[in-house]
């Protein structure tokens, strides 16, 4: 089904998904920024294209160009490893309606995930074992939130409902007064 | 070296008047001269830091004949990835030739990407002295795609 895939990423990430579609032997086509056009992963593709100037805002992340791109080389996938447009579900939703292939999760699953409250509340109801937590979102009155705390039992972590890479977690490892 | 960068070259005599081209990299040096015209039609990677700075330090180009790579002129380069378009329609006439005058702000040529189609005016006055691409050929972000002398 897949004969040509598009990685849009760049470095380390784009050489796991060319030896993975070397592995498959699946054709590959690397898009790059105006300064990348040296890296390995560039040299090493079956084809490569300059999609961009250099911030990778207006080539790793631009999403017509890397449409684009793969209209012209008639790509049926793309792949978009880790970070950049990985966790867009407005790009996996443009890919699928322009007739390619989004290697990852669907639009929808890539949203629910994307939002932590929806996507414990996916997971329960799904049956997945999950951490005991506030089940929603918190609020704002002290006296729930101790509430809410003593009943899950501490330590306890705060998280934002949006957000990666563990930023704007906070640990509180006992009650405060 | 690399048999891209050789292919690249390649291109670039194919689409320079130059007949010969010799390229001395540290130990590593290739000359290619220009024979009987090659059947390939050249892709969509072409290389532009080579067309746009032929005679940056990095690349030392030694010319064994009058015309140097600066006689291409000023490069008008694509701003995005696309189809590339000579022609307002298909059947159409191109808005440009090779010998015509072009002022700036003259549309060269369409950029087709994702059913967009751009048109492309000219960043410069002067004369066309090469079309670099095919109508109907891919284009990648900044590749040349004509020379206004």
């Amino acid at each position: 089904m897949l004969d040509k895939v598009l990685i849009a990423n760049r470095g380390e990430i784009a050489l796991r998904i060319l030896r993975a579609c070397k592995e498959l032997r699946i054709k590959t086509v690397a898009v790059h920024s105006k300064i990348d056009a040296n890296l390995k992963h560039v040299k090493l593709a079956d084809e490569a294209l300059c999609i961009g100037p250099n911030p990778s805002s207006q080539s790793y992340l631009n999403v017509p160009a890397i449409i684009s791109a793969m209209e012209i080389t008639n790509s049926t996938g793309v792949h978009p490893g880790y970070g950049f447009l990985a966790e867009n579900a407005d790009f996996a939703e443009r890919v699928e309606r322009s007739g390619f292939v989004f290697i990852g999760p669907t639009a929808a699953v890539i949203r629910i995930m994307g939002d932590k409250v929806a996507a414990i509340q996916a997971m329960q109801k799904a049956g997945v074992p999950t951490v005991p937590g506030s089940n929603g979102a918190l609020n704002s009155d002290p006296k729930i939130l101790r509430e809410t705390a003593e009943r899950i039992g501490f330590p306890v972590i705060i998280k934002a409902a949006a957000g990666g890479g563990g930023e704007v977690c906070g640990l509180s490892k006992v009650p405060k007064r | 070296m690399d048999i891209r960068k050789v292919k690249k070259l390649i291109e670039l005599l194919e689409e320079s008047n130059i007949n010969e081209l010799e390229i001395v990299e540290g130990e590593e040096s290739v000359r290619i001269s220009r024979g009987i015209p090659a059947a390939v039609a050249p892709q969509y990677a072409v290389a532009p830091s080579i067309v746009a700075s032929p005679a940056s330090a990095a690349n030392p180009v030694s010319m064994p004949t009058d015309t140097a790579i600066e006689d291409l002129g000023h490069m008008v380069c694509s701003p995005m990835v696309g189809s590339f378009y000579a022609s307002p329609a298909p059947g159409a006439s191109a808005f440009v030739n090779v010998g015509q005058t072009v002022s700036i702000g003259d549309v060269l040529c369409i950029v087709e990407a994702m059913k967009m189609m751009n048109q492309i005016e000219s960043d410069r006055g002067g004369t066309i002295a090469a079309v670099l691409v095919e109508d109907g050929d891919p284009v990648e972000f900044d590749q040349p795609m004509f020379s206004i002398v």
